[in-house]
């Protein structure tokens, strides 16, 4: 088996890449340092990492001393946020770059391999995509998180900006060029002029003042719209059109994740005419937009046709998100049974096997007719604990979950590297906090916390008056690598040491919007690393997404009984969510992920793989960390 | 000649014998049905005790083992082990638990329903008749499975909802069975001359009818126990019958399904399984049939 | 004669009526019973003040007896709304499956009728003969395996080594082949046990005696009557088997990746889509009503001695 995953990794694109790559651009670099990304086998950074640990009482303090300073500080650092931000990240770029050279001289190599002469890749090829999931509607703003995202979102639209291969948004690189005004009362987009949509209608600062209205049900031609995206641009004012090339954006109070939340990869733009004269029913059905590939033809759950874009705004080497399309068609398929997909790759019916589990991966692995792509996900599995209800929901007793003993058994419980080894690829990352890996503060590369100890979490739970502590865990099913494969060893794992679990493999969509509710008083898996919210800064997207108050997938509620540490944690979040500054909001989520960690919060598992099987002449070499994955735009055919 | 239920009602066949010679009247099919069905019964029962290991025991390293008979297999796990390293066989043996489960809840179930629903609506006829009848339209008009996802969509997945779900989709077999020989028996002598001396309609029904029915009735719940376990294995394969978590043969096809090509026995095993218990449950109800009324072979199930 | 079968035809109707109207109050119930739709279609991050909006919008805080009585008017008009998940009318999201299905399900049933009903006639002709033990082991064997199991194998023993027949989804005309064995092959044993004892019956009959006392030759004895007796059964098995084969499908449809009827029932079920699979649901409901209906009212007019109400 360990044969296979190495032969793999030339297919494998490093994560440690993608960090470098992203702090080349600059942005989001300002973790890197900190996080202490240059290697996990590094001594010296396995030192600073053991200081900081130490050191945590007085960082602490200090942290406080500096926040009343900058506090005072902050109307200045605003205005010089931009340049400090830039300097900033440059150094790191630097150090980064330092640290890992060796590795870099590798990972060149290894990919020099893969990637192909532009003379033999063919333009006029059909790549044909077997998908696990089909979107119920065409249109960007309704699709929602319905799934099959990969099948038409990434090809037919693109967002005002890009990412790095961080996942990082760009200023840089897309239709788009932002900036916050200097009293912070409203957000700016510049737009690239000369960008037209695949029906030749120009995009310009009325499509976009357009396109924001009619999500937030304000254009005229249709009040009733209903898109998945409202709320998402819910902070937004009064938009306005500056210029024809200007749109400026009303901000009640200074909102820092604008960019992502008007200009991110959910935030596909639409041409304004198409859309008036047509009608949202037949756009739906007929999507136009700016994206690498326009639509062709579309049955529902069966098949989408796209062809090449040949007026696509950015070249094939475009250094960011939006590049050229390669092959001139792309066909997507519908194959719900992860193995009729499979099935379709080896009888020749598709080129690409989206989304496989690990096992089926192995059936293609050894094979010389076919390959496999592994990606690596920016986002970590948690199981995530009900901490802050005072009574159980189901025996209406105490909530053992209260007890720091009953969380900690349950983080000694779980075996997460044999999960890893044998249930996943083997090269996955455990996770010890619900940063990504890679964004991981320090605490993450200390050795024997909560590692895999049943007699100790048996103890644990023994002490705390809890053997056979009864509970449930929703799982969403369907979107996550292997789910139905690592979540029964999980939860035999966690009734070997005492508990007794059920899992409720629960529909992806209808699981989440339970979450969301707050109908879900259980404990429940979630991927604590949606980068989506997350930006400008790297790792706070964790937080802003899951454990806390506010957050839409949470258990926390403001009517809560909360555990003193968790107000505190609390605080800290909400504090680093509203921080311009990148270097403090880091510094204070790291705090926040100490006290989460101690406490432990939740119990943290693995990254999942995003894991593909293809044929030998597809070629594959981009990532930009978005969780649909493989984007279809970036694969290369070879000619035969 | 009682009246007939059926159109097709067969009268003697000069080829009956010759028929069952091929079939379960030979002894040692008969033998083999018998002693099949007895240790399905008996590992439906005492599962937990006979079963080598603990079904839910994981052993991450020792996953997707083949079964002896292939060169990596052992007799440690003479089926293999799944994908999370449980023993096969074991896992086997508990998921014939649910299958009896099953048979023991949802035949007693539709059978009681259905007959009473059919005695009513043959002995009375009229508006009870049609009102019953239209009853039985209804379960025809919706395929049992869509009442499944609907019950999965609002109750947690649960042994109960595949019981409700197939005393649904079963009961109207019986009850047009029921009715059908009612509105026979209602012109013999024995139940006219009952009601000429007076015998309210319960007592008729109770004392006279019921009893002519019961041969039918039991070939025909016979005849309904694979259906049910092949329903239990067809709904759980889809995630709408009992908990992922538990075992179940239609739970051990849907968890193989990741693995078929490299792990062909965790779907082919308990397929296996669900086609002999299914042939062996049909050879008795045919042997059953031929044994307590050799006029009824055209029930049909 | 005429009125009496005029006068059976429309009470079959009047009872086909209800039986609708009992799958649309079940339909409605359950499905209002399955989960706040709202709280499944707003934004990630809606407020409850946005769900408030929405579910004003839908009519769902109206008292139930209200939402009831105007679905069953918008049924009427053939009205089920846009659907949540596809933001488009239900009725368009059904039709563009309504195809598919239809085509499998006959296909299946052809499947079924062509492995059943020959099989049957042989079977009953040369009583005891190969054929008749062969085809009704085939029988037992096709009553036992569960066609999800049937079709996963299918798959593997049989599209991976054959080119031309894909392993799913609807893209060639091949395509429809091993969904339709699959299909078929449950309805498959239970026409040949039918048409069999059918045959036995009629072979027995006076009149086929009489037939061949009168010197007719043994095949056209057969023909005559093996046919007119297979239309009987294909009429029968037809109502009879219309719902097995749709709730196959939906099980079918899944493993196959056929994009019908069936598959979009569970989608739209686990989605609480309600629009679209109250559309579905009653679809198929009235679908088999009214082939039942057919059946019933064309038995009568074909086969005089069953008239009424006996079956």
């Amino acid at each position: 088996m360990t044969r296979h995953w190495t032969n793999l990794r030339r297919s494998r694109l490093s994560r440690r890449s993608l960090l470098k790559a992203s702090a080349r651009a600059g942005v989001g670099a300002a973790g890197l340092a900190l996080v202490g990304c240059g290697g996990d086998d590094d001594d010296d950074q396995q030192q600073a990492v053991a200081q900081v640990q130490q050191e945590q009482d007085q960082q602490q303090q200090a942290m406080q001393q500096q926040q009343q300073q900058q506090a005072m500080q902050q109307q200045a650092q605003q205005q010089a946020m931009q340049e400090q931000q830039e300097q900033q990240a440059e150094q790191q770029a630097q150090q980064v770059e330092q640290q890992e050279q060796a590795q870099q001289e590798e990972l060149d190599r290894s990919t020099a391999q893969e990637e192909a002469e532009v003379s033999e890749v063919d333009l006029d090829a059909e790549i044909i995509v077997g998908y696990g999931s089909f979107p119920p509607t065409l249109d960007i703003t309704t699709a929602g998180g319905g799934g099959g995202q990969g099948a038409s979102n990434n090809l037919h639209f693109a967002a005002l900006a890009a990412y790095n291969s961080g996942r990082v948004i760009q200023a840089e690189g897309g239709f788009g060029d932002w900036e916050f005004s200097d009293d912070l009362s409203s957000f700016i987009w510049r737009i690239k002029p000369g960008v037209t949509f695949h029906n030749g209608e120009p995009l310009n600062a009325e499509s976009v003042q357009f396109y924001y209205e009619r999500i937030l049900g304000r254009a005229e031609y249709n009040p009733d719209f209903e898109s998945s995206l409202r709320a998402r641009a819910g902070w937004m004012g009064d938009i306005s059109v500056v210029d024809e090339h200007t749109v400026s954006i009303a901000m009640d109070t200074p909102f820092v994740d604008a960019p992502e939340q008007s200009g991110g990869i959910n935030f596909g733009l639409l041409p304004k005419q198409y859309i008036i004269d047509n009608g949202d029913d037949h756009f739906a059905n007929n999507p136009i937009g700016c994206g690498a590939y326009q639509f062709m033809s579309w049955i529902p759950d069966q098949e989408i046709r796209s062809q090449r874009f040949e007026n696509f705004a950015f070249p094939h080497d475009a250094p960011f998100q939006w590049k050229a399309g390669w092959a001139k068609y792309i066909t997507g398929r519908y194959f719900p049974e992860e193995q009729a997909r499979a099935a379709a790759l080896e009888a020749g019916e598709v080129d690409i096997a989206y989304r496989i589990s690990p096992d089926v991966a192995k059936q293609f692995e050894d094979r010389d007719d076919f390959k496999v792509i592994a990606l690596p996900d920016v986002r970590v599995m948690a199981l995530e604990l009900p901490v802050n209800q005072s009574l159980d929901p189901i025996t209406g007793e105490e909530n053992p979950w209260r007890d720091v003993r009953v969380r900690q058994a349950a983080n000694y419980a779980i075996d997460a590297d044999a999960i890893i080894d044998n249930l996943l690829t083997g090269t996955e990352e455990r996770a010890y906090s619900p940063f990504p890996a890679g964004y991981d503060p320090p605490i993450g590369n200390l050795p024997g916390q909560y590692n895999y100890d049943p007699d100790k979490a048996r103890a644990l739970l023994e002490e705390a008056g809890q053997i056979g502590f009864a509970f449930t865990i929703t799982l969403p099913t369907g979107l996550w690598t292997a789910d139905r494969i690592w979540m029964p060893a999980v939860q035999q794992m966690l009734n070997d040491v005492g508990f007794q679990v059920e899992v409720d493999y629960a529909d992806f969509g209808n699981a989440l919007s339970l979450i969301r509710n707050n109908e879900v008083p259980n404990p429940f898996v979630f991927n604590q690393a949606g980068v989506s919210s997350g930006a400008p800064l790297g790792p706070a997207f964790a937080y802003r997404l899951v454990t806390t108050v506010g957050s839409p997938y949470s258990h926390a509620q403001e009517s809560d009984d909360f555990l003193p540490e968790f107000s505190e944690f609390q605080a800290l979040i909400e504090e680093a969510n509203a921080e311009f500054d990148q270097q403090r909001a880091n510094d204070l989520y790291y705090q926040a992920s100490v006290i989460s960690y101690e406490n432990a919060f939740q119990v943290p598992l693995f990254g999942l793989p995003h894991l593909y099987a293809v044929t030998p002449q597809i070629l594959y070499n981009e990532y930009y960390g978005t969780s649909t994955g493989l984007n279809a735009i970036y694969a290369q055919k070879l000619k035969t | 000649m009682a009246e007939s239920p059926a159109p097709a009602q067969a009268v003697e066949d000069p080829f009956a014998r010759q028929r069952r010679n091929w079939r379960v009247r030979s002894p040692k099919t008969l033998i083999a049905t018998f002693s099949i069905l007895l240790l399905f019964v008996v590992l439906g029962i005492f599962g937990s005790q006979i079963a080598p290991e603990d079904p839910f025991k994981l052993n991450l390293v020792g996953r997707l083992q083949p079964p002896f008979f292939e060169a990596e297999g052992s007799l440690d796990h003479p089926l293999g082990t799944d994908d999370l390293g449980r023993d096969t066989l074991s896992r086997l043996i508990y998921g014939a638990r649910i299958s009896l489960l099953a048979i023991v809840m949802v035949i007693p179930l539709a059978t009681v329903i259905g007959s009473i629903l059919g005695i009513l609506a043959g002995w009375f006829g009229g508006w009870t008749s049609r009102v019953i009848m239209a009853l039985v339209d209804l379960q025809l008009a919706m395929p049992a499975i869509l009442i499944a996802v609907f019950l999965r969509a609002i109750w947690e997945p649960s042994l109960s909802n595949v019981v409700i779900v197939l005393v649904f989709a079963l009961w109207a077999t019986f009850a047009r069975l029921v009715r059908g020989e009612t509105l026979g028996l209602k012109e013999r002598e024995f139940v006219i001359a009952a009601r000429t001396i007076g015998a309210n309609d319960l007592r008729i029904m109770v004392r006279h009818v019921l009893p002519s029915l019961v041969n039918s009735i039991v070939i025909l719940a016979t005849l309904n126990v694979a259906t049910v376990v092949i329903a239990e294995a067809g709904l759980s394969f889809l995630g709408v019958g009992i908990p992922q978590d538990s075992i179940s043969w239609g739970i051990m096809i849907s968890q193989g399904r990741g693995v078929i090509v490299t792990a062909w026995w965790l779907v082919t095993v308990p397929g296996i399984a669900i086609i002999v218990v299914s042939l062996v449950v049909n050879l008795f109800g045919d042997w059953l049939r031929d044994f307590l009324d050799p006029q009824l072979r055209n029930i049909q199930r | 004669m005429r009125s009496e079968l005029g006068a059976t035809a429309f009470g079959r109707l009047l009872r086909s009526i209800a039986v609708v109207l009992g799958v649309v109050s079940i339909v409605f119930f359950l499905s209002r019973g399955a989960g706040d739709p709202v709280s499944r279609l707003a934004p990630i991050d809606a407020t409850q003040q946005e769900i408030e909006e929405a579910k004003e919008r839908y009519g769902l805080n109206d008292p139930m007896i209200e939402q009831y009585g105007r679905f069953l008017w918008d049924i009427v008009r053939l009205e089920f709304g846009q659907s949540f998940r596809a933001t488009r009318p239900a009725t368009d999201v059904v039709g563009e499956r309504l195809v598919a299905t239809i085509q499998l399900g006959a296909a299946g049933l052809l499947v079924a009728f062509l492995i059943g009903i020959p099989l049957g006639i042989v079977a009953a002709v040369r009583r005891g003969g190969a054929t008749d033990i062969f085809s009704r082991i085939g029988a037992l064997f096709g009553q036992a395996v569960p066609n999800f199991w049937l079709g996963l194998m299918l798959i593997l023993f049989v599209a991976l080594y054959i080119d031309w027949i894909p392993t799913g989804g609807r893209t060639t005309p091949q395509s429809i082949i091993l969904p339709a064995i699959t299909l078929g092959s449950f309805p498959a044993a239970a026409v040949m046990r039918f048409t069999r004892s059918a045959m036995l019956d009629t072979l027995q009959q006076d009149y086929i005696r009489t037939a061949r006392a009168k010197g007719l030759s043994e095949r056209a004895v057969l023909f005559k009557h093996a046919l007119r007796n297979s239309m009987l059964a294909v009429i029968t098995l037809l109502g009879l088997q219309v719902g097995n084969i749709l709730s196959g499908a939906i099980i079918v449809e899944t493993v196959f990746a056929w994009p019908g009827l069936g598959q979009l029932i569970i989608q739209s079920i686990v989605a609480t889509d309600y629009p679209v699979v109250q559309a579905s649901v009653l679809l198929t409901s009235v679908w088999i009503v009214f082939i039942n209906l057919v059946v019933d009212v064309s038995y009568t007019f074909i086969d005089p001695r069953i008239r009424t109400g006996a079956i």
